[in-house]
């Protein structure tokens, strides 16, 4: 296309104006880049790392490396077997950030498209969603997915993603809802049908974009839960299973040395669990006080 | 209707209801309705404008939405240049569709505020091929240069513009869809008093250089003076008067519209006002009077009028619908 003439003026549309927000919120900022080190460690764990997250050192290298204490040579100190719980530690993000990520994809895939026929066609539609909604949240989460992981014989780490995303969805899908039944009835979705718009561009266009600020912000709030729940399933003895460098699994293998005085080999993986839970919720409420779109005017 | 009255008329508005059901208890059943608009039967002429006015409440709104089928109504009929809107809908006929086109009350919540105005103005028309792809950025300057916008501001979002800005932007959407008929639905309630004038100007503009057909919902008797051809007068969901503009502020025939007029303010300190002032409040519509839907505030109000309901009647194009009139 040529170039018009009449030059357009840059506007500040509401996602910049997010930005300049978030940017001016500190705790916000610091989620941020608490959550990029994460990311950064589970991306490049095989060059930071170490040592080999499985290599059973107190076997191949050293005996006395069987539960040795922290040292310059394993600032975090090693296991049983003589496994470095630094590397494991930084490979235990990778499969945290995994699950994470795959577990909320699952929850998206599921509770935003539920939500919005709830709440965009009503109904008996919304009827049968929300009541569905309303069983899931009924049962104690954790049975849940318990229930789901058990059904199958080898629980793998896809099957504990799939069983978390598939009782997670409802939070997402009530809010997905709520959004879809107050923009409905907004004006501008109603100019938007007076223009003669097909359906899947309101829904795409109109709707879904106004509706994303509360749905990006309960999944990043969310990502800590999962995290948390991924790490409780691990200590169960569900989910991930040895030798995977799992954080809730090497709580669960550590725990019994704490009283013995050999904490690091829990410890560590516990600190590293904090550590993104909390990076994720610095990080969705930061979100959500730049998103909030009432604050504007 | 004859050949000719078909040719006039625009749009035909014959019996219209929209009933909105209250539910109550458990399973959820109709235990009332509210008679939001009963039984209401009006045109629009080709190129005039209809003032419609009436207090809040009284399904002003409700009337105009439904004529877009953006409500569906109840019962009744709507014609657009002479066909049922219903199966214009049916039909996706979205070349007449697109003709009949609505501008809302707040310049606020009518504009998709992740949108910006190119594409506010330009997405309807691009998707009914109004304007090509490539010719569509010099389609929106032209609708924003005719509406007083600066073009320069086609890349800003809806809230970096004023009120009357915005509802500047909101005319020219409607109007980048070549409509014949616009549903004005409180323009300018709410903006201030002095940028109110500057868009009523604009809709007269845009009225005489496209030939356009308004139906101009308002509660200012004053803003409907201004810019009517013909006056409507609704009440709970009923017409009682319709006529042309000057025959309809000379003498108002219906209790209710010679109490309206009497109470739009005059300019003029001393002037000496009789002011009619009406007692009690506008009854729920939900449970109508009987008989005259008035009755129960109408400073003439007769035996007859509780028992008997007096309809629309025409008298040399001033309709009424009162018993006093006959």
């Amino acid at each position: 296309m040529e170039a018009n003439p009449i030059r357009a003026e840059a506007g500040e549309s509401l996602l910049k104006e997010a930005w300049v927000r978030f940017r001016r919120n500190k705790l916000a900022m610091l989620g941020l880049i608490m959550t990029l080190s994460i990311i950064f460690a589970a991306i490049f764990a095989g060059v930071l790392a170490p040592y080999d997250p499985k290599a059973q050192l107190a076997f191949t290298v050293n005996p006395a490396l069987k539960l040795a204490g922290p040292s310059m040579q394993h600032p975090m100190g090693n296991d049983l077997y003589g496994r470095d719980i630094l590397s494991r530690v930084l490979h235990g993000a990778r499969i945290s950030l995994e699950i994470g990520i795959f577990a909320t994809l699952v929850t998206i895939m599921i509770g935003v498209p539920l939500g919005a026929i709830a709440g965009y066609m009503g109904g008996v539609w919304d009827d049968l969603i929300s009541w569905l909604v309303n069983v899931i949240f009924a049962f104690p989460f954790i049975l849940f997915v318990l229930a789901v992981v058990s059904v199958f014989r080898n629980p793998s780490l896809y099957l504990v993603f799939v069983a978390i995303g598939l009782v997670n969805w409802v939070a997402l899908c009530r809010i997905t809802r709520g959004q879809f039944i107050s923009l409905r009835g907004s004006e501008f979705v109603e100019a938007a049908r007076a223009l003669g718009l097909p359906t899947w561009k309101i829904i795409f266009r109109h709707i879904l974009p106004n509706a994303i600020a509360p749905i990006i912000v309960q999944t990043t709030l969310g990502m800590g839960g999962i995290i948390t729940l991924e790490a409780g399933l691990a200590y169960l003895g569900f989910g991930a299973q040895p030798p995977t460098p799992s954080w809730g699994l090497m709580i669960s293998e550590g725990q019994q040395y704490i009283a013995r005085g050999q904490w690091w080999w829990s410890i560590f993986p516990g600190i590293a669990i904090m550590y993104t839970v909390l990076a994720f919720n610095f990080l969705g409420d930061g979100l959500r006080d730049a998103l909030d779109v009432r604050q504007k005017r | 209707m004859t050949e000719e009255t078909r040719e006039r008329h625009l749009v035909d508005v014959l019996h219209l209801k929209k009933y909105y059901p209250i539910k109550r208890g458990v399973l959820r059943r109709a235990v009332g309705y509210v008679k939001a608009v009963n039984d209401v039967t009006f045109h629009i002429e080709r190129g005039e404008t209809l003032g419609l006015v009436g207090e809040s409440g009284c399904g002003k709104t409700t009337i105009g939405r439904t004529i877009l089928r953006l409500l569906t109504p109840s019962a009744g009929t709507v014609k657009f240049d002479g066909t049922d809107v219903e199966t214009l809908q049916k039909n996706d006929n979205a070349a007449l569709r697109r003709k009949m086109q609505i501008i809302f009350q707040d310049p606020y919540g009518s504009l998709n505020p992740r949108m910006n105005v190119s594409d506010i103005i330009g997405e309807a028309p691009l998707y009914h091929k109004l304007a090509h792809r490539a010719e569509l950025d010099d389609y929106v300057i032209s609708v924003m240069e005719k509406v007083g916008l600066r073009p320069e501001s086609r890349a800003k979002y809806p809230h970096e513009f004023s009120g009357g800005q915005r509802q500047r932007i909101g005319i020219a959407r409607v109007l980048a869809m070549k409509p014949e008929f616009v549903v004005c639905d409180e323009p300018v309630s709410a903006l201030d008093v002095s940028i109110q004038s500057q868009v009523l100007n604009l809709l007269a503009d845009l009225r005489s250089e496209f030939s356009l057909t308004y139906l101009f919902i308002s509660h200012d008797l004053s803003v409907v003076k201004h810019i009517s051809d013909r006056v409507a007068v609704l009440y709970l969901g009923k017409m009682v008067e319709i006529a042309p503009k000057a025959d309809f502020f000379a003498k108002p025939m219906h209790p209710y519209s010679q109490a309206l007029i009497s109470a739009i303010p005059v300019p003029m300190p001393d002037a000496k006002q009789n002011r009619i002032i009406l007692e009690g409040d506008v009854p729920s519509p939900v449970n109508p009077p009987n008989g005259c839907i008035f009755s129960t505030r109408c400073p003439k109000v007769m035996d007859r009028c509780r028992a008997e309901e007096p309809h629309l009647t025409d008298r040399g194009g001033h309709q009424t619908a009162c018993f006093l009139c006959e």
